[in-house]
C-alpha cells in the first residue's frame, strides 16, 4: 500500500490549535485569497518547521468576505495572476525561514470550479508554477481538469479524499449545507479513513481545520492512518505483533493494549508490542490503540527512580575496558553516570533491558554464551544493560554484581516496570 | 495437612503442572501450562476437577501413595482408579505419547504463585518447591471433588484425533518468513524432522536438514509466543514450549497453531514431525471445536482482524 498522507487546511482562522500542525503530514496554508496574512503565514510556517509538517500553498479566489466559498467570474489570466501572487507571498516568507513549499491545493469554490474547466485549471497550475516552480505536487480531486492540467505541466498530483465529509451512494460528496455534508462523528470519520486510505483511489486525506471538533477528528484520522501503515503481524493464531510507535510511553502502551476486550496479556519489546488472546476472540484494531497514544495530548508519566548498588567485579570488565579503549575506572564511571529507562521486561522473569548505555562502553554480546551466569550479575550487551534475576545461561558481558537487590518477587512479579528510571551506584569492596 | 499424595517412586522427571499463568508475560514470566493441554484437561475431567487444575506431568513411571483419605486417580482421562488411604498406585511410563497426566480428585493443593500452580523450573517457582519432584515428596490435596462425567468414547476419540502422532503440525508462516527466503520455507514445509531428545519445556528442538537463513537475528529482543518456530544459527528449528523466554532475538519462520500445541508436545523423542501451512481462518476453525479449548468459551462469530 502506498502511504496515504493527512492534509489539513491551516492558517485560516485566529486561535487555531497548534496540535493540528503536529497531526497533519501536509499543511495547506491560506495565503491571502480567502484568509491569511503575513502574520498568520509566518506563524503557520514556524509551526510546520517545529512539527516537521510539509508546508504548502492554499490559494483561492480573492474573496475574504465569502471565505472563498462562492464561485466568482474571473478571467483565467486574472486568476493566474491572483494565484501566482498569493503563492508567491507564502513562498517569499517561507524562503526567509528556509522552509520549502512543495505542494499547492486550491481552496473552496476554486477547487471545484478549476476541476470543471480546463482553462481555469491551467490558470491555477500556471499561477502555482510561476510562484513555486515545477517541483511541486498539486492536491485535488481524483479525476478532472485539475489533474489533467497538473500532469500536462509536469507536476506531481495527489488525489484527495475527505475524511470529514459525507458521501452520496455514488461516492460523490454531499454538497455543503445539506444534512450529513460535514461529519463531526469520530466513528464515521474513522470508517471513512479506512475505506479511503485502503481503497487505492486517493493519495491524501483531508480534515478541515474549521470543522467543529477538528482536533479530535484529526487525531482519530491520523491515528487510523498510522495504524493502517503498519498492519499487525500474526505470530501463529494467538498473538499479533505490532509496531510500537516511537515516543509512546511504554507502560501506557501496555496498559492500553491490556484494556482491549479479548486481550489476555501484552508484552512490549524494543520496537514492538505484542498482544495475546484466544484465537477464537482476537481483539479489534490493537494497532489503533497504540497510534492513538502517539497522537494523544502529551501527559508526562511520572516513573519512579530506582537506585541499584553495584560492586564492579564482573569478569568481563577488563576485556570490556580494552574493547572500549578506556580504563576500568572510566568504564565504571560511564556506566554509573547515566540514568537508564526500562525499555523491555522479558527473556527471564524480572529481567529488564535498560538503555541506552553510553555508546563508548557498548559492547556486543559474547560470541558463545556462558552456560551459567550467577544471579544478580550486571551485564552489558550492545547499548543495553541489565541485572540477571536468577542464575541462568547468558551472553551479556558481566561488569559487576548488584547488592541488596531483588529483580523478581514471586508474589508481585518483576520489581522494575516499563518506563522506570534506574541508576547504578558503585560500592567499593 | 489432612490428605496428601506421596511420591513413592519416579522413573523420569515429573512436575506439577496446570492450566498456566495467564497475563504475566509482561513480568518476563512464561505462560506455562501443560505440555499436552488436552491430556491434562481429560484427566481432570475424569475425576471431577476444573479442567486446568494442578496435576502430575510425568515423563516416566510414577508411583504414588494416598494418605489421609481415599482418592480417585485418572491417567490421561481414562476411567478413574480408586486408591484407598495408604494404598500405592504405579502409573507406568508413557508409551503412546511423550508424557502423561495424573489427576487426583480434589487436585494437588500446591500454593498459587502469580496466578498459577505449575512448576516454572527456569525461575525455581510454582509447583512443589519450584522444582521437579523427588521420591518422598508429599503433595497436599484439595477437598474431595464430586465425581464428574468421565470423558465419553466420542471425547476420547476426539482427543486421539487431536494428538494423532502421524498428522502434520499446522503452522501459520511468518512473521519473519521473508528473512529466510523461499528455499528455507520450502525446506521447512517439505522435510520430515524428528523430535530431538534434548527438548524440554522451554522448547522442542527438531533434528533434520538444517534450515538456512542469512540472518543472525535482530540482536534486540522481540516478542515470543508458544508454538513460534525459531531457527538457530546452526539451522536447528526450535518450537517454543510453555516455559519459553517471553522475548528473543531469533527471527520466526512460522508458528504452530494453537490447536496443535498438544499434538507436538505429545510426540516422543525421535518421532517424526512434518509441517503444513494453513491460513488464519483454518487455524481458528481448528481451534473452535478443539478439545483443549476452555470450556464455556463463547462461540461468537469471529470478527476479522482489521488492518489495524
Amino acid at each position: 500500500m502506498t502511504r496515504c498522507l493527512l492534509n489539513i487546511d491551516l492558517g485560516e482562522l485566529p486561535g487555531e490549535d497548534e496540535q493540528l500542525y503536529a497531526l497533519a503530514h501536509l499543511a495547506n496554508i491560506a495565503c491571502g485569497g480567502h484568509a491569511g496574512d503575513a502574520a498568520s503565514m509566518r506563524r503557520a510556517l514556524e509551526l510546520c518547521e517545529r512539527h516537521g509538517t510539509l508546508a504548502g500553498a492554499h490559494p483561492s479566489y480573492a474573496d475574504r468576505e465569502g471565505f472563498g466559498r462562492t464561485a466568482l467570474d474571473v478571467a483565467p489570466e486574472v486568476l493566474r495572476a491572483q494565484v501566482a501572487e498569493q503563492c508567491g507571498q507564502l513562498a517569499a516568507l517561507a524562503r526567509e525561514r528556509g522552509v520549502p513549499v512543495r505542494h499547492a491545493k486550491p481552496h473552496g469554490a476554486l477547487y471545484h470550479a478549476a476541476n470543471k474547466s480546463s482553462a481555469l485549471a491551467r490558470a491555477v497550475v500556471d499561477g502555482v508554477v510561476e510562484a513555486l516552480g515545477t517541483d511541486v505536487t498539486m492536491v485535488g480531486p481524483g479525476a478532472g481538469a485539475l489533474r489533467d492540467a497538473a500532469r500536462a505541466a509536469g507536476l506531481g498530483y495527489a488525489r484527495e479524499g475527505f475524511a470529514d465529509r459525507g458521501t452520496l451512494p455514488d461516492g460523490s460528496l454531499i454538497p455543503r449545507g445539506q444534512p450529513g455534508a460535514v461529519l463531526t462523528d469520530v466513528g464515521q470519520a474513522r470508517d471513512n479513513t479506512v475505506r479511503l486510505a485502503t481503497g487505492g483511489t486517493v493519495d491524501t486525506l483531508c480534515v478541515h481545520g474549521d470543522t467543529p471538533g477538528a482536533v479530535t477528528l484529526a487525531r482519530e484520522v491520523r491515528a487510523m492512518m498510522d495504524a493502517l501503515e503498519h498492519p499487525p503481524e500474526p505470530i501463529g493464531d494467538s498473538a499479533l505483533r505490532l509496531v510500537l510507535p516511537e515516543a509512546v510511553d511504554r507502560g501506557l502502551a501496555r496498559e492500553a493494549l491490556c484494556a482491549l476486550p479479548g486481550v489476555r496479556d501484552a508484552v512490549i519489546t524494543e520496537a514492538h508490542a505484542c498482544v495475546y488472546f484466544d484465537p477464537a476472540t482476537p481483539p479489534e484494531s490493537p494497532a489503533l490503540v497504540l497510534t492513538r497514544l502517539r497522537v494523544a495530548p502529551v501527559a508526562p508519566v511520572e516513573h519512579p527512580l530506582i537506585r541499584i548498588r553495584v560492586r564492579y567485579d564482573g569478569e568481563d570488565l577488563p576485556k570490556l575496558a580494552e574493547h572500549s579503549g578506556l580504563s576500568v575506572e572510566e568504564v565504571v564511571r560511564r556506566h554509573t553516570a547515566r540514568e537508564y529507562t526500562v525499555r523491555c521486561v522479558g527473556f527471564l522473569p524480572g529481567f529488564t533491558y535498560l538503555g541506552d548505555v553510553d555508546p563508548s562502553i557498548a559492547c556486543p554480546r559474547l560470541p558463545v554464551p556462558r552456560t551459567r551466569v550467577p544471579a544478580l550479575a550486571v551485564g552489558i550487551a550492545g547499548e543495553r544493560t541489565g541485572v540477571y534475576p536468577f542464575a541462568s545461561p547468558g551472553g551479556w558481558n558481566l561488569v559487576g554484581t548488584a547488592l541488596d537487590f531483588t529483580a523478581f518477587d514471586p508474589t508481585r512479579g518483576a520489581v522494575l516496570h516499563l518506563g522506570d528510571r534506574v541508576r547504578f551506584e558503585q560500592v567499593h569492596p | 495437612m489432612t490428605a496428601w499424595l506421596e511420591v513413592v517412586g519416579l522413573g523420569a522427571p515429573a512436575t506439577v503442572q496446570d492450566g498456566g499463568r495467564p497475563g504475566v508475560m509482561h513480568h518476563g514470566v512464561p505462560p506455562g501450562g501443560a505440555w499436552v493441554p488436552e491430556l491434562l484437561i481429560a484427566a481432570n475431567r475424569a475425576v471431577g476437577n476444573a479442567p486446568g487444575a494442578a496435576a502430575f506431568e510425568a515423563f516416566g513411571r510414577l508411583e504414588l501413595r494416598a494418605r489421609g483419605r481415599d482418592v480417585r486417580v485418572s491417567v490421561d482421562g481414562a476411567a478413574p482408579t480408586p486408591l484407598a488411604d495408604g494404598a500405592t498406585l504405579t502409573v507406568p511410563a508413557p508409551t503412546r505419547y511423550a508424557v502423561r497426566y495424573v489427576a487426583v480428585d480434589g487436585a494437588l493443593a500446591v500454593p498459587e504463585v502469580l496466578g498459577g500452580q505449575g512448576t516454572l523450573w527456569v525461575a525455581r517457582l510454582g509447583g512443589w518447591e519450584g522444582r521437579p519432584l523427588r521420591t518422598g515428596d508429599r503433595l497436599p490435596l484439595g477437598p474431595p471433588a464430586t465425581p464428574g462425567a468421565a470423558p465419553s468414547e466420542a471425547d476420547l476419540s476426539h482427543l486421539t484425533e487431536a494428538l494423532d502422532p502421524a498428522a502434520p503440525l499446522r503452522v501459520l508462516l511468518g512473521p519473519d518468513a521473508s528473512r529466510f527466503g523461499d528455499a528455507a520455507v520450502a525446506l521447512l514445509l517439505g522435510s520430515t524432522f524428528t523430535v530431538s531428545p534434548s527438548s524440554d519445556r522451554v522448547g522442542q528442538r527438531l533434528d533434520g536438514p538444517p534450515v538456512p537463513h542469512g540472518d543472525e537475528g535482530a540482536g534486540t529482543s522481540r516478542p515470543m509466543v508458544r508454538g513460534a518456530i525459531q531457527v538457530t544459527l546452526s539451522g536447528t528449528p526450535i518450537v517454543l514450549g510453555p516455559d519459553h523466554p517471553t522475548t528473543g532475538g531469533y527471527p520466526l519462520i512460522a508458528a504452530v497453531i494453537r490447536a496443535d500445541w498438544g499434538r507436538l508436545g505429545a510426540r516422543r523423542p525421535g518421532a517424526p514431525v512434518r509441517f503444513q501451512a494453513v491460513s488464519l481462518e483454518e487455524a481458528r476453525y481448528a481451534w473452535k471445536s478443539h478439545p483443549a479449548r476452555p470450556a464455556g468459551a463463547t462461540s461468537d462469530p469471529v470478527p476479522p482482524i482489521l488492518g489495524a
